[in-house]
């Protein structure tokens, strides 16, 4: 897999690991992954919607762990993760002691020599 | 809209299946047409009379079903393919309903025939490009695993209630010819590895294979007309079909089922708990105790319980699956809806064998399809 297989999903700034999504200046919804179509909220045009980023910070509310997968390593973790701007966003996980509510924050990491992005635990001390 | 299906009688008057099975030579023309020579024989109607034909399937491509069709020899139909994603068959049976409905035809047919073969490409969620941090990541099966984990956490119920769900499909599965899984698994056989994801194991996974089905669909002037045998027909009273909303945080197939089989019920003037006999998409364990709960057959997070209570077994409240559902009849795509329907008439024609929910009436098919969609239809004996 190409490492153009997901552009603009996520930013580094300021050593923090911020989500892109699209805000509708119609209806004010944001939504995640982003896409030049239309809102999925309100039915606005593709002009109304802009380029917004939000923090990948967030609460896990599932997770599982994959043991089959015909290209990657197995077992892996997967997350459904609430960000604090009310995102519901699927993942990668690592973490060892996964429990729901559990606070989770986006890292970019190198796996099989490409930049990815990971739910990992909030650090302690962290901003 | 017009409740079409309440001011005009619609019959399913025959049925057919080829048996759903792994991939293998046999060519789709074959498969597709087995099922439609048995449904024309049981509706006892020449192919000539036959106005309008949908043909639902999703993986063989352009132009499948008016190529097989010609085999049939003479006719001037109308033919159409079908695709909706895993809802092509319930959606073939929705315009075969509704072309008689209408007036448009006096007799049509639906038919879902396919091949795990992708001969259709890659589809609209992937040409649509919308890229997310879960691609590569989340397939089907780790998307319901993750719903699987939720429920549990949510509810209380446990991995092995949520097995139990499999260990009953198998069971009904091995009492019909034409399923796919026809192996009777008992609790522990269900939880033993493979592992899939999670807390779901390979028996609790549908598996996607090849197959046929078909449903001569008739007005009743058709059937007078014909001479074709009113006493084995079963009412269509309604058919509903909805695109997913933008609801985030929620499961989308719940929301839908929830709203998609609240209009089917209101059209058919029913509530939830008179339906007899119910087949839904049970693609994963989960699935079924999920739909249940959005349909209205038991309160939200009782589906487990009430499956362990027998609630949901043929004799119980509602026979759910009797056919096997997805996860033993299988899930070859195209023909799955109509296969619903197939076993929705052979319950209420009292004609299910070992398999016969007693004195089952009122029957309700259930499909969920990428997008997302969902169909839904009613049928009553008359
Ligand atoms: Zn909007």
């Amino acid at each position: 897999m190409a490492e153009a297989e997901k552009p603009g999903l996520w930013v580094l700034q300021d050593n923090e690991v911020l989500l892109r999504g699209t805000l509708c200046k119609a209806c004010g919804s944001l939504q995640f992954p982003p896409q030049p179509y239309g809102c999925e909220a309100c039915g606005a045009d593709a002009s109304l919607l802009e380029d917004h980023v939000f923090s990948s910070r967030g609460t896990l509310r599932t997770y599982t762990t994959v043991h089959l997968d015909q290209k990657l390593e197995t077992p892996f973790q997967v997350a459904e993760v609430q960000t604090e701007a009310s995102q519901l966003v699927r993942g990668r996980l690592e973490c060892s002691e996964a429990t729901s509510g559990v606070m989770l924050e986006g890292e970019i990491r190198d796996i099989d020599g490409e930049a990815r992005f990971v739910f990992v635990p909030v650090r302690e001390g962290g901003n | 809209m017009a409740n079409l299906l309440r001011d005009r009688a619609v019959y399913v008057t025959g049925i057919g299946l080829h048996r759903y099975q792994h991939l293998s030579d046999t060519p789709y023309v074959t498969l597709g047409l087995t099922a439609v020579r048995q449904a024309l024989n049981d509706a006892g109607v020449e192919w000539s009379r036959v106005n309008t034909a949908y043909v639902g399937n999703a993986r063989i491509g352009m132009a499948a079903g008016s190529t097989m069709l010609r085999y049939l020899g003479p006719s001037n139909v109308a033919v159409a393919q079908v695709e909706n994603a895993s809802a092509s068959g319930s959606t073939a049976f929705r315009q075969a309903v509704h072309d008689v409905a209408s007036g448009l035809a006096d007799i049509s047919i639906a038919i879902g025939v396919d091949k795990p073969v992708s001969g259709a490409g890659r589809g609209g969620p992937v040409n649509a490009q919308v890229r997310s941090l879960a691609d590569g990541l989340v397939v089907p099966f780790t998307h319901f695993a993750m719903l699987t984990e939720k429920y549990m956490a949510d509810t209380g119920a446990t991995r092995e209630q949520i097995a139990k769900v499999a260990v009953k499909n198998h069971g009904y599965g091995a009492e019909n010819p034409f399923a796919q899984r026809q192996k009777a698994r008992t609790l522990e056989e269900v939880l033993s590895p493979p592992v899939i994801a999670g807390p779901l194991t390979r028996l609790q996974c549908t598996p996607v294979g090849e197959g046929g089905a078909a449903t001569i669909v008739a007005s009743e002037a058709a059937m007078k007309r014909h001479g074709m045998d009113i006493s084995r027909a079963v009412r269509v009273t309604a058919s509903s079909s909805r695109l997913q909303e933008f609801t985030p945080g929620e499961n989308p197939d719940v929301v839908l089922t929830k709203k998609t089989t609240e209009d089917a019920l209101a059209a058919a003037g029913i509530g939830p708990e008179e339906v007899d006999v119910i087949e839904l998409h049970d693609a994963f364990s989960i699935e079924e105790l999920l739909y249940a709960e959005a349909m209205g057959l038991c309160g939200e997070g009782e589906a487990a319980d009430r499956l362990e209570r027998g609630d949901f077994h043929v004799g119980g409240k509602h026979a759910i699956s009797p056919s096997g559902g997805l996860l033993a009849m299988g899930h070859p795509i195209g023909p799955t809806g109509i296969g619903q329907v197939c076993e929705l008439v052979r319950q209420i024609r009292g004609e299910a064998g070992e398999r016969q929910h007693p004195d089952a009436r009122i029957g309700l098919a259930h499909m969920v399809g990428v997008g997302a969609v969902c169909v839904v239809h009613v049928l009553q004996c008359t």
